[in-house]
């Protein structure tokens, strides 16, 4: 009898516990508030746990949104967050790390001088938007359109997300994507340029982040992972160098965007099999170093083809030949 | 002493002996040809040439390296191959060195009627014709049509200068090309009536127009990136972020694999000439060793009576995408339709066939160097090519 009494307490407990769990997963979302100084535009918001958990994927953050005529701008943040960095004019200016407390609207005044004073009042009597979940939308545009716009709503109800068209003006671009957020609950998107003058048809899309592409006759592609990083299966590349190259890594990057395979200079150590060293490579990288001697001799730049295997034999600094089958 | 002289002569046998049991007996009826072709092109060749010469057993062999192979392999007719399929530009090296068999000796009367000039032009040196063409490439100017629409489309070089202008920024470019590789430079510099090398084996006969073609050339490169690599040329294309480029018909297979909507059109003339831009072209075919020629003579005679008919023509381009050098293979209704061939075969009527003098080998380096200068470097257009002109006639001397 004590035994099964034992064991429906467990079970109480373990259901006690479970709202708590389902709770940390969904987390709590609490306004940051920021005044800024005159000539801070576009404000960004980026926060973090005291453990560094990130509240957003990149720096500057989260675009902070004018609480009506207050003065002060809003972005909601998690529950957990405890520090941030308010910043403006694309991170060209910013704060240092403010302290603040979990899980409280916290209302951040920023003086001219770039000090702080946080407080956990209401500093303004507008009321402060309710969270909605967002999602992010990118665009590629023709390069005619200076001015980007993403207009959104819900079909076949017709509640549009913004107020007037052509609706929320899209951020970035100077590598050709530019960003908006929308609310989950829109399922219709328009992107347009230049003020409305051009624009799609109307585009269904899932409530989700989103790539869409459009090209210059004004057709578009959708796309839910970044094509930019389209998943290119790996490629080896092997290699052969003369003898007096000690433990032969490799660099590989793209052309000519620059993105590097591998996070530091002189890059992935290469394994030796059967007289070749091997590495493994992103398929989308295009150019290629092979060095030796922890990078203190290396080859020039090798321009490889993307998405296959290569066979490189170095005979010097200055002479190497690049094949596609092992020679 | 007579043991001695009775060892010596016994070593002597031996060694005659065995210089007789490494001679190859010569079987006529098999033929070795050396390729570096892709896989579709020697099947396709390998089948037809089954069917249409049944009792010649034809053994296609690929090689990485041919000329290089066949450089030191060429007058040794245990090693090399009976016949090779390549481009017509080492012609001149092959000839010089006296392996190759003249070609019409082997051909019947006119059986070469109907090829199109510019391939059987390719394919002389020194008067002598010294490969039978099977088809021929040449550059393309290629569009995304989702990008460049129609209306947009350059018919010259100053309407593709501000269609660059307008359309190169945010990590997109307008049109990219391997502007500092001499391959693709020569387009421009035959487009202002200039040559990188003469017949006669001149380098840059026009000097003029050389220098015209490096100057007018340089603002296009300015709204190009700075690399000059096929890689980058192909990512940038391939991945939507070039709406134009000049490239060869070995980029079509994959701009149509990654969904790019293609478009193919006449290359762009140059307003201060009229002329158009001009590519080199490389006519591949088959040269005939001398070894083959003279002791495989009926094999070597039927298997190129056979590549010489319109229908392997046909096969290759639909097989492949290769533009025949048989002008007959063009009324075929099925080449017809294929708008790659038929655009490289207009092409064919403007394209300069690559040089195949031995002189040509070194003009590719100074060229090279001459591209770098001007284009990467910022050097004076008329200070670079002295000096290249220079670099040109003293590596040709050495070569006397």
């Amino acid at each position: 009898m004590k035994k099964m009494l034992l064991w429906m307490l467990s079970a109480v407990l373990l259901l006690a516990a479970l709202p708590v769990s389902l709770a940390e997963e969904d987390a709590e979302m609490v306004p940051v508030l920021a005044q800024v100084p005159d000539g801070w535009e576009n404000p960004h918001l980026w926060a973090w746990s005291d453990d560094g958990a990130n509240a957003f994927d990149a720096w500057p953050g989260e675009a902070m949104q004018p609480l009506g005529e207050s003065g002060w701008y809003y972005a909601y943040v998690p529950g957990f967050v405890q520090n941030a960095i308010v910043s403006a004019n694309d991170a060209a200016v910013q704060t240092e790390g403010v302290v603040i407390e979990a899980g409280k609207a916290a209302w951040i005044a920023i003086a001219d001088d770039l000090s702080c004073t946080v407080s956990y009042e209401a500093q303004a009597d507008e009321a402060i938007p309710e969270y909605v979940e967002m999602f992010t939308v990118h665009a590629y545009v023709p390069l005619a359109w200076e001015t980007v716009n993403l207009w959104a709503w819900s079909a076949p109800d017709g509640t549009n997300a913004f107020e007037a068209w052509p609706g929320e003006a899209m951020s970035g671009g100077e590598d050709g994507w530019f960003t908006a957020e929308a609310p989950a609950w829109v399922n219709s998107i328009i992107v347009s340029g230049n003020e409305g003058e051009a624009q799609t048809e109307d585009i269904a899309i899932e409530a989700q982040e989103v790539w869409v592409t459009v090209y210059n006759d004004l057709t578009y592609e959708v796309a839910y992972e970044d094509p930019e990083q389209a998943d290119v299966p790996d490629i080896t590349i092997h290699a052969q160098v003369p003898a007096d190259w000690a433990e032969p890594c490799c660099w590989a990057w793209s052309a000519p965007d620059g993105t590097n395979a591998y996070a530091a200079w002189p890059g992935e150590p290469m394994a030796e099999e059967d007289g070749w060293y091997t590495v493994q490579a992103p398929g989308w990288i295009n150019s290629v170093i092979i060095n030796g001697n922890e990078g203190s001799v290396q080859t020039a730049d090798l321009s490889v083809e993307s998405g296959v295997d290569v066979w490189v034999v170095v005979t010097d600094a200055q002479n190497a030949s690049v094949t596609y089958e092992a020679p | 002493m007579k043991r001695i002289l009775a060892i010596l002569l016994i070593a002597l046998l031996a060694l005659s002996l065995g210089g007789c049991s490494a001679r190859k007996e010569v079987d006529a009826s098999k033929l070795v040809i050396w390729h570096d072709k892709e896989d579709a092109v020697v099947e396709a060749l390998s089948a037809y040439l089954a069917e249409a010469c049944p009792g010649i057993e034809v053994t296609f062999e690929k090689k990485t390296s041919l000329t290089d192979s066949l450089k030191l392999v060429g007058n040794d007719p245990s090693a090399a191959p009976d016949m090779f399929i390549f481009a017509h530009d080492k012609v001149g090296v092959f000839a010089e060195m006296d392996i190759l068999a003249p070609i019409e000796p082997l051909l019947a009367e006119d059986a070469l009627a109907n090829h199109l000039p510019m391939t059987l032009e390719a394919a002389t040196y020194g008067g002598t014709l010294y490969q039978l063409p099977l088809y021929f490439e040449t550059l393309l100017f290629l569009y995304n049509e989702r990008y460049m629409l129609e209306g947009s489309v350059p018919a010259t070089t100053e309407e593709l200068y501000q269609y660059m202008q307008a359309n190169t920024g945010r990590g997109r470019y307008g049109f990219v090309e391997q502007h500092s590789t001499a391959y693709y430079a020569a387009a421009w510099i035959h487009g202002f009536g200039g040559e990188i090398i003469s017949a006669n084996g001149e380098p840059f006969p026009d000097a003029e127009a050389v220098q015209d073609a490096l100057a007018y050339h340089k603002k296009f490169v300015e709204l190009m990136p700075g690399e000059t690599e096929y890689a980058t040329v192909n990512t940038l294309f391939l991945e939507g972020k070039a709406d134009s480029t000049i490239g060869g018909p070995w980029m079509v297979p994959s701009a149509r694999e990654a969904g790019i909507s293609l478009g193919i059109a006449p290359m762009p003339v140059v307003d201060e000439t009229g002329l158009a831009l001009a590519p080199y072209s490389g006519v591949q075919g088959v040269h005939v060793l001398k070894f083959a020629a003279e002791n495989k003579e009926d094999s070597v005679r039927a298997v190129l009576a056979a590549l010489v008919e319109p229908e392997i023509g046909v096969t290759l381009a639909l097989a492949s995408g290769c533009a025949p050098a048989n002008a007959l293979c063009y009324d075929d209704a099925a080449v017809a339709e294929d708008e790659m061939v038929q655009a490289m075969r207009a092409t064919a009527e403007i394209a300069v066939p690559m040089p195949n003098i031995p002189e040509m080998d070194v003009m590719w380096t100074v060229v090279s160097d001459l591209l770098t200068d001007v284009n990467l470097s910022g050097r004076d257009v008329q200070e670079s090519f002295d000096d290249a002109l220079a670099q040109a006639q003293n590596l040709i001397a050495n070569m006397q």
